[in-house]
């Protein structure tokens, strides 16, 4: 438990406090995109200024598998190979910062929401949102430690922007599901970034709650982490090459 | 004394190219080993090997008893690999609290910071430190577990002569503690002063095993310099000479056993003026083995 305190409170040293990147990718560019597609693009009713499209959320696939990729670039994970560490206490610390991370973006979107759109919700949808926000990033987090393991840290970004950019699009983060063909639709339907973007329009905009969401949250997320584990065990078989 | 460390008839390939071939390798408790070879000579691959980063195609590796990599063995263990580990966005000293803290029993911080001459250096990120320091840095994480076996692969590479000295410094510390010492060098005169047992590799496999002594006792190779008015064949004639070069008076002779050729060489010595008979260093006697397959003296190389 020690251990894993201490491999969270130095991951939220590196991943967020000293990590310029944070600043500009999870806090400054999501509230100015919120701004841009709700003051800007849209001029709307005031329930249309009450979208809450997490656009931010797909960035943490990239905060992950970047932040993955550049540890794999200074042998990060030699170090937990020959030492000791708990590889698992790595990753949940990773997680675990990355969580923070996300709810202090959802946050300043809240604040921009509320000081600039003048929205109103109470303080429990507000803490719902952040919440959910949290629940949300949990398999896109899983994706990002996916591309991270697959790829080579040189390939991380491309193959991010191959995953990211189709997911947002297809799953009506960018613009309403609506405008899509049908069978896209179908497939945006079946994205985490969909069912967490629903769950949002559940508590903003009293649409209706269905258990599918969650369902496909807690489906990705299983599925992912059982991928991930099944990729680590093939990787420590196959011996690392002089 | 007890083996901490087996290897039995232990093999490794990377495709069709034999990195490690039918080693086999005992090392107890307390042992400085200089693990020397050309590059390509298997000793990075043994290494992993022994740290469970790899594993064998065959034969059985042991470590405190147990098979490589478990955390028994990893709790004991301290590695400073070719290729620095560091760890993005901390500070020296959080780096070390980090590694630390992956250990039951580590150094203190200030015995890391003292071990490693990185005190001054302490509040500095990662990404201001030099070549050199990142070095030191790696030498600390490998320190950081207080272990009993310590594995440094090529570990002066990029040291400053201050930095180097003060390195040499620490590891004769670590002598007197007792720990295991693997100590992989180019620098095979930083070997020579520090290791007791001698390891040769050569295309994957142990060309010598045995304490430094026994190899330049066996490799009694040296160099005569001397003047002449003589003629080079004339000395040429010696089994002892295996090569012989003459600069105007100056002649060169490369000795098999210098010791038998000074007594050879009593009815000429008359002729010959400012002898100098310099014994082979650990440079030449590596050459030696490694490029002519140790053409003086084959027993040498299986001394174990």
């Amino acid at each position: 438990m020690n251990q894993l305190c201490t491999q969270t409170k130095y991951a939220i040293k590196r991943e967020l406090l000293r990590n310029p990147r944070f600043f500009l990718f999870n806090l400054a560019m999501p509230a100015f995109f919120y701004i841009l597609f709700t003051k800007i693009l849209v001029q709307g009713s005031a329930s249309e200024k009450q979208q809450f499209n997490l656009n931010y959320m797909d960035s943490m696939i990239f905060s992950v598998s970047a932040f993955l990729a550049e540890d794999r670039q200074e042998n990060m994970p030699t170090l937990l190979a020959i030492t000791p560490a708990k590889q698992l206490y790595y990753y949940v610390g990773l997680m675990l910062t990355m969580t923070v991370m996300n709810m202090l973006s959802a946050s300043v979107i809240l604040t921009i929401a509320t000081i600039i759109n003048g929205v109103h919700l109470t303080l429990s949808s507000l803490l719902l949102i952040v919440g959910l926000s949290a629940l949300g990033g949990l398999p896109l987090m899983l994706i990002g430690v996916l591309v991270a393991k697959s790829g080579r840290p040189s390939s991380v970004n491309s193959l991010c922007n191959l995953i990211v950019f189709p997911m947002a699009i297809i799953s009506g983060l960018w613009w309403p599901i609506g405008l899509l063909p049908h069978w896209m639709q179908q497939i945006g339907k079946l994205m985490p970034t969909y069912a967490v973007n629903s769950l949002l329009n559940v508590v903003t905009k009293q649409m209706h709650f269905n258990w599918s969401f969650i369902v496909s949250l807690a489906g990705w997320t299983g599925a992912l982490l059982i991928i991930i584990w099944l990729l680590s065990r093939a990787k420590n078989d196959r011996s690392i090459q002089a | 004394m007890s083996s901490i460390i087996e290897l039995k008839n232990v093999s490794k390939k990377f495709k069709q190219l034999s990195a490690i071939s039918n080693v086999n390798l005992s090392v107890d408790e307390g042992e400085i080993i200089g693990l020397v070879g050309e590059n390509g000579a298997g000793k990075t691959t043994l290494i992993n090997l022994i740290l469970g980063l790899q594993k064998p195609d065959t034969g059985q590796i042991k470590v405190f008893g147990t098979n490589p990599g478990t955390t028994v063995c990893r709790n004991q263990i301290g590695a400073m690999l070719q290729e620095n580990v560091s760890i993005k966005n901390l500070h020296v000293d959080e780096s070390f609290q980090l590694v630390r803290s992956f250990y039951t029993h580590p150094l203190s911080l200030e015995k890391l910071l003292t071990l490693t001459g990185l005190r001054e250096f302490r509040r500095h990120n990662m990404s201001a430190l030099s070549g050199g320091q990142r070095r030191q840095l790696a030498f600390g994480i490998a320190l950081a577990g207080n272990p009993r076996v310590i594995f440094l692969d090529e570990p002066t590479v990029g040291l400053d002569s201050i930095a180097r000295k003060q390195f040499w410094q620490s590891i004769e510390q670590l002598r007197h503690q007792g720990k295991t010492l693997f100590v992989t060098s180019h620098y095979l005169e930083e070997i020579e002063a520090v290791a007791e047992r001698l390891l040769i590799l050569q295309h994957g496999k142990i060309k010598f095993d045995g304490p430094l002594d026994a190899l330049t006792s066996l490799y009694s190779g040296a160099t005569a310099t001397f003047e002449s008015e003589l003629a080079v064949n004339y000395f040429k004639t010696s089994p002892l000479v295996l090569e012989a070069e003459k600069h105007g008076d100056k002649i060169t002779l490369k000795l098999s056993d210098g010791d038998l050729w000074l007594l050879e060489s009593q009815h000429f010595l008359d002729k010959i003026h400012r002898l100098s008979l310099m014994p082979n260093s650990l440079n030449e006697i590596f050459t030696d083995v490694t490029q002519t397959g140790g053409r003086n003296h084959e027993s040498a190389m299986h001394a174990n």
